[in-house]
């Protein structure tokens, strides 16, 4: 596979909502080898400091644009967040393995809070028929401009109710399967907080639906190298960002 | 040294006992991966040698998660020497890198010294393997430092290996140990053939909102550009001592840093936690040593190595 490391200037840099932004750059090279569930090393200064490197999903793909979204939780991404067009990020991908696009299924992408991401791009490549989304409140939400054509197979939730249904996200995964027929047609697609993608899996258990989980533990290298960002599987502890982030709900341990 | 640039090639090989290595990049332990991680941005026969992960008797499942904090100008990381252990190395590693075209370093670690001295035959038929780098100072597992703790163990595990290998040995040292010159004394005694400084440094960070170490395995082993200082002084401060080759490693970033350890003594330097954060530390080390070279019409790394100029630097303090 062909990786790259490569400077890119901002193209746009927006607040999407009060706790949401989206950061775009070109890369033709990039853009070409990238596929849904991939992700980035992002260094958001040129001096490692902060030292890491921080890990984004690729939120969209605009021809050689590339969009990632993100949250501002900490000090990378708060410098993230202070970039303008025109500023210099490096990145290095594409990293990680991918999502299985299923054909024949009624797909479900089921994001927690910023855990939405990768489902924009998956979307742009596969059909999904069900786009759920949580938040604990509307402002961790995807606005409909953002959404755009999911957007009338959407659901909502919101914690504390102010848009969507009042609760976490399993309850519009649980208003699914209850409207689907036969719910072994459903296939998951998960990313999010932890215990949320547990919530998901727990639920696809106990209704016999399988699915797939995006998990990023935190990371150093992003390659596989540091065994830093590990998940508990059947068949031992794999690496989220090389062995990942993509994992088969039957092979993970709650 | 003269900025004329004259020189269009320069030497850049270096020798370790029976060993000439190309040149004197080599990565850290447990920085660079099992196989293939960094393939797409490092070209693996370039190196002077590869050095592997730690690899022990038995597969270790390594320490639980969170395993590694960011901290100031590096990181923490208690992953706990997670491998597959030795018979999945010889069954797949050995062959894999055996295809490069360079020196391999295996890079071993136990429990007991008839652990060490058990993985040392067992990698002994390996033409493959040009030298073992002993593990005596790993800060993240059950008696990982016991060995570089005290000067008599250091010698009893180094001498062990010593008795049963053709291989070249080289023993990676911790800051950690309190007697650190005389664990080097009595690892030079019982005939390493090189030395590894510095391991990581053992530390801790605290998640003051929930009052909870930052690690599962509450400490962990520091490493990144914090440590470089430290490291450039233990490589210094056992070159002036001993006579015995020295690959430096700790915090190096760039040729830069890389070559404050070769004017200090080190014959050879590993890129380490930088490989985390620039997949081609390695090679952009090289290419600016033999810049470094060429530009200061430094023939060979050999001259450079260990010309740092003490006139009119006097230490007042005694060290430690």
């Amino acid at each position: 596979m062909k990786m790259l490391d490569q400077s890119v200037t901002v193209s746009e840099n927006k607040k999407l909502t009060p706790h949401l932004y989206k950061i775009s750059f070109n890369s033709p090279a990039l853009a070409k080898l990238l596929k849904p569930g991939h992700f980035l090393q992002v260094a958001v200064t040129e001096t490692y400091d902060p030292f890491l490197r921080r890990p984004f999903t690729i939120y969209r793909l605009k021809g050689s644009r590339i969009e990632i979204l993100y949250e501002v939780v900490g000090r990378g991404s708060d410098i993230l967040a202070r970039k303008k067009k025109g500023d210099s990020l490096k990145v290095m991908g594409p990293l990680g393995n991918v999502f299985n696009l299923k054909k024949n299924r009624i797909n479900v992408a089921v994001g927690g809070g910023v855990g939405i991401a990768p489902f924009i791009f998956l979307g742009q490549r596969m059909k999904i028929d069900h786009f759920l989304m949580g938040a604990r409140s509307k402002n961790g939400l995807l606005p409909k401009s953002e959404v755009g054509a999911l957007w009338g197979r959407a659901r909502f939730s919101t914690e504390d109710g102010s848009a969507g249904t009042k609760g976490f996200v399993t309850r519009c995964l649980e208003e699914v399967i209850f409207e689907t027929k036969d719910p072994k047609r459903l296939y998951l697609y998960t990313c999010g907080p932890k215990a949320m993608m547990n919530a998901v899996m727990r639920l696809a258990a106990k209704h016999g639906v399988e699915g797939e989980a995006s998990l990023d533990e935190r990371m150093a290298c992003g390659v596989g190298a540091c065994l830093g960002c590990v998940v508990e599987t059947k068949e031992g502890r794999k690496t989220s960002c090389r062995e990942g982030t993509v994992f088969p709900f039957e092979k993970l341990i709650l | 040294m003269k900025k004329s640039g004259k020189l269009k090639s320069v030497d850049l090989s270096v020798r370790i006992g029976d060993l000439v290595f190309k040149n004197p990049v080599t990565v850290a332990s447990g920085t660079f991966g099992t196989s293939d991680e960094y393939a797409g941005w490092v070209k693996f026969e370039k190196l002077g040698a590869i050095t592997t992960k730690t690899v022990t008797l038995k597969p270790r499942q390594g320490n639980v998660m969170p395993r590694i904090y960011e901290t100031p100008s590096g990181m923490l990381n208690s992953i706990g020497l997670q491998n597959k252990g030795i018979d999945e190395f010889i069954e797949h590693k050995i062959p894999y890198f055996s295809k490069i075209k360079t020196h391999l370093i295996v890079n071993i670690a136990g429990e007991a010294v008839e652990d060490y001295v058990k993985l040392a035959k067992m990698l002994d038929p390996f033409k493959e393997v040009s030298a073992l780098e002993l593990n005596i100072s790993c800060p993240n597992v059950q008696k990982g430092l016991e060995f570089c703790a005290k000067p008599e163990l250091a010698y009893e595990v180094v001498k062990a290996v010593k008795d049963v290998t053709r291989h070249v040995v080289i023993t990676k040292l911790s800051p950690e140990a309190h007697d650190f010159i005389g664990v080097t004394e009595a690892c030079v005694r019982a005939g390493t053939d090189a030395l590894t400084a510095i391991n990581t440094i053992k530390g801790m960070a605290v998640d003051v909102q929930g009052r909870r170490p930052r690690l599962a395995n509450i400490f962990g082993g520091l490493s990144g550009p914090a440590i470089r200082p430290i490291a450039v002084r233990y490589v210094y401060e056992i070159k002036r001592r001993f006579d015995i080759p020295v690959i430096g490693t700790g915090g190096i970033m760039n040729a830069n840093d890389a070559l404050e350890f070769i004017v200090a003594g080190a014959h050879m330097v590993a890129s380490g936690t930088a490989n985390f954060v620039n997949p081609r530390a390695s090679m952009e080390i090289l290419e600016g040593i033999e810049k470094y070279l060429k530009e200061n019409n430094i023939a060979s790394v050999n001259e450079l190595r260990g010309s740092l100029r003490v006139e009119g630097r006097k230490e007042e303090l005694p060290a430690g």
